[in-house]
């Protein structure tokens, strides 16, 4: 009894700034005022009634709790939409890092909220998202530019404010971030609008109107963004919709976060991913509500600083009071009280801490809010700079970002500076030369766009490696080379320098700036792989309806050129055969032939259909060809690579195999490695069998 | 996936009753959310709260009412709810000019524990006891603009302006939360801001040549 006096006076004790208030009140009447009554009403919160309450408050949490989870899938729907924005803003389109050029093309847009550059295809008109503001400025200033431009990124994240409540807390509310969820949506299948979405294991509901990411027309990665934004402006036209858009993006959050974990090889990998991204969205966190200043700043509040901080202490007064009350009323576990007072009252710890750094210096909070998020992508690691002791050759400034779940790296060639003049002139022409190692000197070189007559060249050009694995990320290396073209005769070699892939972070752009090293001879290990014939990457629909295989043959990467000139002429071909000894009918399909290309990671995005023979319950027995043929300049073929499916191939074949069989109607998409094939003189044959429903000429050497 | 059709919305709103003992701040709320009425008087047990999701310019909005205890006793478990409130009803009853005149007390209340931006709004209940009225509806008009808030009589057995009393505040707050995100930065509030600097380095400079 006593203590409980005492607890209560110390409570009831009143600081300066309730005395002030109280000072204000006429009446004298507040809450703590009386403390008799207090004393006596406390008193007389029965045990049912506390059992009464105990259970709202339980209701309560659980509201709160599908509330924050609803947050947590928009912050990470936003996150990762920032983790994909690949530009720097200021000569490249901030999200999809389109070159801005010169006099070509249509000038670039400034967003507002970050100052950067985008292009056109990326921003919103801000002024039809809200009319509101559109009367204002009318009003404000009759300028002849009405229209405001917002980068995607920053107008989710004011739309991430309106939903979350931030914007009156002034912070986001608690949340929690969705689960690496067991059930996963392999993001890498590619999903067509018109198909229901591939789960595997196939226990969640099919959503027809799941976006579509990428894979359509552009072979860009950036593509996937961009679909999120259409249909972002879809779902703001429809608006009956827009209920059902919280769901899609939480599946499509729950595709892009467990993508990784698709690939069967490499199960561990695909963990420590999600962990990866777990903890990379906790610094997120923070900094969002680094970028949140603005709109605090923007509040109604004329002098912010002055406006938190009694708000702060108010906090923590009632927290302390919440733990009091928590004390009086035993029949309340602690633990209940002080949870809810977090679940119910947003502004927690973090808010606080986010008002002091509010409190400290509005204008330092905008600045890191203009520069902070957005420079070159997403979330730029570390920069490596060893420039201090740059050598005579010079220093190379480039990024690289993998994304493991387009299975790509991109490689974005800055500049060079104080580059060795190779030429009489004093000058140099030089151009990049990326060489993924251990690699095939063929396929996995890629070149950027020469600069002429210069020794501080900026290239500001991204080369893309496609198919790239966790187990490449984590195996090899990459290594750019600096060379001067010559008109004539050989070319010269500049300078080289090799990064370790392993250190790269998915779905993280890294800076490096390092000094050119002297050429290195490489290694054997580094030298060609005789096993290694490139990578494909095409999606298998059954169609059960008129029992047909459709096999759409999205992209080759990484080809290994047969022929003599270093140019490839790629045309796959597809056939599908019975896979018993006594059948001889073959249906043969093939794409078109890219002509004479350097480029080893042609995009074919082509469909072909393959009739079953003998209906569609054989498609078990059968199995499928896919061989890639290079045409030399006499215009013989030569067998790139082969891969075969069915029920006797392994591994990620298989697998492929049976998630189509096994799901008709699904279209089902995944990297492959081609590899050289045991029998080059079957997969031949059975390529030049040609059209459909004719029985393969076998050459001579294979019959006898 | 938690969430499945019906249950999405775009935003929450969090609101809440306040007003003395028996004004029906319960019956209001129970109007609101399931459209019925019940004459019997059941105190309310520290708090309670209901939802229910409207649609509004196409948006689905959830708004969560917290229903509070008018009684003092209660009074410790019910403040602790006014900080998440987005929006709070006042409430009293016009037949019980002792509920109307605590309103002043009400607000002060709100100002000290809940958000300097929280929306309010007076309801004046029990507006079809016409023969029983002690607060002319002129007083309750003339309170709310003095505090420069809204104001409505409503009746939740009559179900009178008992929708339109939510619906305005949802309105409201949503309006409140399009005006504070659609600030610009760069246009709107610079202007603001250089002005608002201008000012403050004025008086420093003023504050300083005092102190000199």
């Amino acid at each position: 009894m006593l203590s409980q006096n005492g607890q209560n006076n110390l409570w009831v004790c009143p600081s300066d700034r309730h005395l002030m208030l109280r000072s204000k009140l006429d009446a004298g009447w507040s809450v703590r005022g009386i403390q008799p009554d207090k004393k006596q009403h406390s008193h007389s919160v029965s045990p049912e009634e506390m059992v009464h309450i105990k259970r709202v408050i339980a209701r309560a949490e659980n509201i709160d709790v599908s509330e924050q989870k609803r947050i947590g899938s928009m912050v990470q729907q936003l996150e990762s939409m920032r983790k994909i924005a690949r530009g720097d803003g200021v000569t490249r389109c901030i999200l999809c890092s389109e070159e801005f050029r010169k006099f070509v093309g249509a000038s670039p847009l400034i967003c507002m909220d970050c100052k950067k550059k985008m292009c056109q295809k990326c921003c919103v008109d801000f002024s039809t998202v809200s009319t509101l503001q559109n009367v204002q400025r009318k009003h404000s200033n009759k300028a002849s530019k009405s229209t405001t431009w917002l980068c995607k990124i920053c107008c989710e994240s004011r739309e991430v404010w309106k939903r979350s409540g931030a914007w009156f807390f002034r912070g986001l509310p608690k949340y929690i971030l969705p689960e690496q969820n067991p059930v996963i949506v392999a993001s890498r299948y590619d999903v067509r609008p018109s198909n229901n979405v591939y789960v595997y294991p196939p226990s969640e509901d099919a959503n027809p109107h799941k976006p579509a990411f990428g894979q359509q027309s552009s072979s860009r990665t950036y593509s996937h963004y961009k679909s999120i934004g259409r249909r972002r402006s879809s779902s703001s036209e429809s608006s009956d919709n827009d209920g059902s858009v919280i769901e899609r993006r939480r599946s499509r959050n729950a595709s892009s976060s467990s993508s990784a974990i698709s690939n069967a090889s490499s199960p561990s990998l695909a963990v420590s991913y999600g962990a990866m991204s777990l903890s990379s969205s906790t610094n997120f966190g923070e900094d969002y509500r680094l970028t949140s200043a603005f709109s605090r700043h923007g509040s109604n509040n004329s002098n912010p600083s002055l406006g938190v901080s009694p708000q702060r202490r108010r906090v923590s007064g009632r927290r302390k009071k919440l733990k009091k009350t928590a004390m009086e009323e035993e029949n309340l576990p602690k633990n209940d009280v002080t949870e809810e007072s977090s679940s119910t009252i947003p502004p927690t710890k973090d808010s606080l801490d986010m008002s002091s750094l509010h409190s400290s210096g509005v204008k330092q909070t905008n600045d890191d809010s203009a520069s902070s998020p957005h420079i070159g992508g997403s979330y730029i690691e570390r920069v490596y700079t060893d420039v201090d002791n740059a050598g005579p050759l010079g220093s190379v400034e480039f990024t690289a970002l993998h994304d493991p779940i387009k299975l790509a790296l991109h490689v974005t060639v800055i500049r060079a500076r104080n580059l060795k003049a190779m030429d009489l002139n004093g000058f140099s022409d030089p151009y990049v030369k990326l060489h993924l190692l251990p690699g095939s000197k063929k396929s996995s070189k890629m070149r950027t766009r020469t600069k002429f007559k210069t020794l501080n060249p900026n290239f500001d050009e991204t080369l893309t490696y496609w198919g790239i694995t966790e187990s490449d990320m984590s195996k090899r290396k990459l290594r750019l080379m600096v060379l001067d073209e010559d008109r004539f005769g050989h070319n010269d070699f500049i300078g080289e320098v090799t990064v370790t892939l392993r250190h790269l972070t998915p779905l993280e752009t890294k800076i490096f700036n390092m000094a050119l090293d002297y050429h290195h001879t490489l290694k054997k290990s580094d030298e060609e792989d005789d096993n290694e014939r490139g990578r494909l990457l095409f999606s298998l629909q059954f169609q059960e309806d008129d029992s047909t295989l459709l096999v759409n043959i999205a992209r080759c990467a990484g080809l290994v050129p047969v022929a003599r000139n270093n140019a490839i002429d790629p045309q796959v071909k597809v056939c599908l055969q019975l896979d018993e000894p006594g059948s001889n009918e073959v249906m043969c399909e093939k794409t078109e032939r890219k002509k004479s290309t350097r480029n080893t990671n042609p995009a074919f995005q082509t469909s072909v259909k393959l009739p079953i023979i003998g209906g569609g319950n054989n498609l078990v027995k059968c199995r499928l060809d896919i061989s890639v043929w290079d045409k030399d300049s006499f215009g013989r073929e030569h067998l790139v690579g082969a891969l075969e499916l069915g029920i006797k191939s392994k591994g990620n074949e298989l697998r492929h195999w049976f998630d189509c069989v096994k799901h008709p109607g699904n279209i089902v998409e995944m990297w492959h490695n081609l590899t050289f094939p045991p029998d080059p003189e079957r997969i031949s044959a059975l390529a030049s069998a040609g059209k459909r429903r004719r029985t393969p000429r076998l050459p001579r050497k294979f019959v006898s | 996936m938690s969430s499945s059709g019906g249950k999405t919305y775009d935003y929450l709103f969090k609101l809440l009753l306040i007003g003395d003992s028996g004004v029906g701040k319960t019956c209001v709320l129970f109007r609101f959310s399931e459209d019925h009425f019940n004459s019997t008087f059941i105190s309310t047990i520290g708090i309670d709260f209901k939802i229910r999701t409207i649609d509004m310019d196409g948006k689905k909005v959830k708004l969560q009412i917290w229903d509070t205890a008018g009684q003092e006793r209660f009074r410790t478990i019910t403040t602790a709810y006014y900080r998440g409130a987005m929006g709070i009803m006042l409430v009293y009853d016009i037949t019980n000019e002792k509920s109307f005149d605590n309103i002043k007390n009400w607000i002060r209340n709100i100002e000290e524990h809940a958000s300097g931006d929280v929306e309010k709004m007076i309801l004046g209940n029990k507006c079809d006891m016409t023969e029983k009225r002690a607060v002319d509806k002129a007083r309750g008009e003339r309170l709310a603009i003095e505090y420069g808030i809204k104001f409505m009589e409503t009746s939740a057995k009559a179900s009178l302006n008992v929708e339109e009393a939510f619906f305005t505040m949802a309105r409201d707050i949503k309006a409140k939360m399009d005006r504070k995100m659609a600030q610009a930065p760069s246009q709107n509030t610079n202007q603001v801001k250089v002005k608002a600097g201008d000012k403050k380095s004025a008086g420093l400079f003023a504050r300083w040549c005092a102190l000199l």
